[in-house]
């Protein structure tokens, strides 16, 4: 009875002819004596690699946390919060604070602001603005420009011409 | 473990005796493992580098070598490891340097003179790495599948579908 090796052998035999028919020994040579020295240079590469493991300076432990720093940050922290806290409380209840020149009154509106600007200051500010003269018209600029429109438009005038008139 | 093996490992683990038993050790697996490694670098150069990084790589990892296996296929499991590892290299910087045609083959004369044996060291180098240490593990050494499982790390079913097509790479080599 045939076992599984006997089995593997002949499937190899047919499989490769050329190197089962006859099992071809392998018998890979050093150099002469190369044996009879292996054992030293092993044993003087473990040496050396021992000796230069020695002299190697030992590696400090880095802490990934420095828990004392981190207690000093978090004080310093906490000293700059709390003066940044009382400053803006006293700053709420400063009455100097409310009758400065910089507080805004709650009411404060368009006619606050025409007391406390004079004339000439809102005409400069309208100078230095991109603002084009003509595109701020009175309530009674626009009525008449209305009028004039109407006007035109029943003379059976084209529209063309009224739009020419209103740019030029 | 054979129990000549585990009384070797025990001693090297000693540190008084470590030396003089490691050394045993060498002069005990050194030929096994060198022709195994030179199967598989091709030149006794690089065999030489190999074999000397394989026993620096075990004596520092004896004191890890707890008997689970066989000494052998521990140390062939390192010494095809180191090997690889070199052919690896090897291969990204340049192509594995077989020894020349005209050198002397290695391999003893058969019927057919040299030739078969020369043939069969080309047709050999020309197997990827895995299937080439798979062969040489079976063919050369006659290891069983499973100490050669062990020293892989690949299953059996896988380690003879890898020989099978190794021995079939090379017979189309030797015939064509």
């Amino acid at each position: 009875m045939s076992t599984d090796h006997d089995k593997e052998k002949e499937y190899l035999e047919e499989l490769a002819p050329s190197i089962f028919k006859k099992k071809i020994q392998s018998n890979e040579k050093p150099p002469e004596g190369y044996f009879d020295t292996l054992g030293d240079r092993v044993m003087n590469r473990i040496d050396a690699e021992n000796s230069h493991r020695q002299n190697m300076p030992e590696k400090k432990a880095v802490k990934l946390v420095n828990w004392k720093n981190v207690g000093v940050a978090a004080a310093i922290a906490a000293v700059i919060a709390t003066a940044q806290f009382f400053y803006m409380y006293t700053q709420q209840d400063d009455p100097v604070a409310e009758k400065s020149e910089i507080s805004i009154p709650q009411d404060f509106g368009s006619t606050t602001v025409e007391d406390y600007l004079s004339e000439e200051d809102i005409y400069e500010a309208f100078a230095a603005s991109d603002i084009r003269a003509g595109e701020i018209l009175t309530d009674e600029e626009i009525i008449e420009e209305e009028i004039i429109i109407d006007y035109l438009l029943q003379e059976d005038l084209s529209e063309e011409l009224i739009i020419e008139e209103l740019e030029s | 473990m054979l129990d000549k093996d585990r009384e070797l490992v025990e001693r090297i683990q000693n540190p008084e005796s470590r030396n003089a038993a490691f050394r045993e050790l060498m002069s005990l697996y050194q030929e096994k493992l060198y022709s195994h490694i030179r199967r598989m670098v091709g030149n006794h150069t690089d065999a030489d580098d190999v074999l000397q990084n394989t026993f620096v790589k075990v004596y520092r990892h004896i004191n890890k070598f707890k008997g689970d296996a066989k000494l052998y296929t521990w140390l062939y499991k390192i010494a095809s490891n180191e090997a690889l590892t070199y052919l690896n290299k090897e291969t990204k910087m340049r192509s594995v340097t077989f020894e020349p045609q005209h050198a002397k083959t290695g391999f003893r004369p058969g019927p057919d003179g040299e030739e078969i044996g020369h043939k069969l060291k080309q047709a050999i180098a020309t197997l990827p790495e895995k299937q080439r240490q798979v062969f040489d593990l079976k063919y050369f050494e006659d290891l069983k599948y499973e100490e050669i499982a062990e020293i892989t790390g690949t299953s059996v079913g896988g380690l003879k579908a890898s020989y099978y097509h190794a021995v079939k790479k090379i017979e189309a080599f030797l015939t064509h």
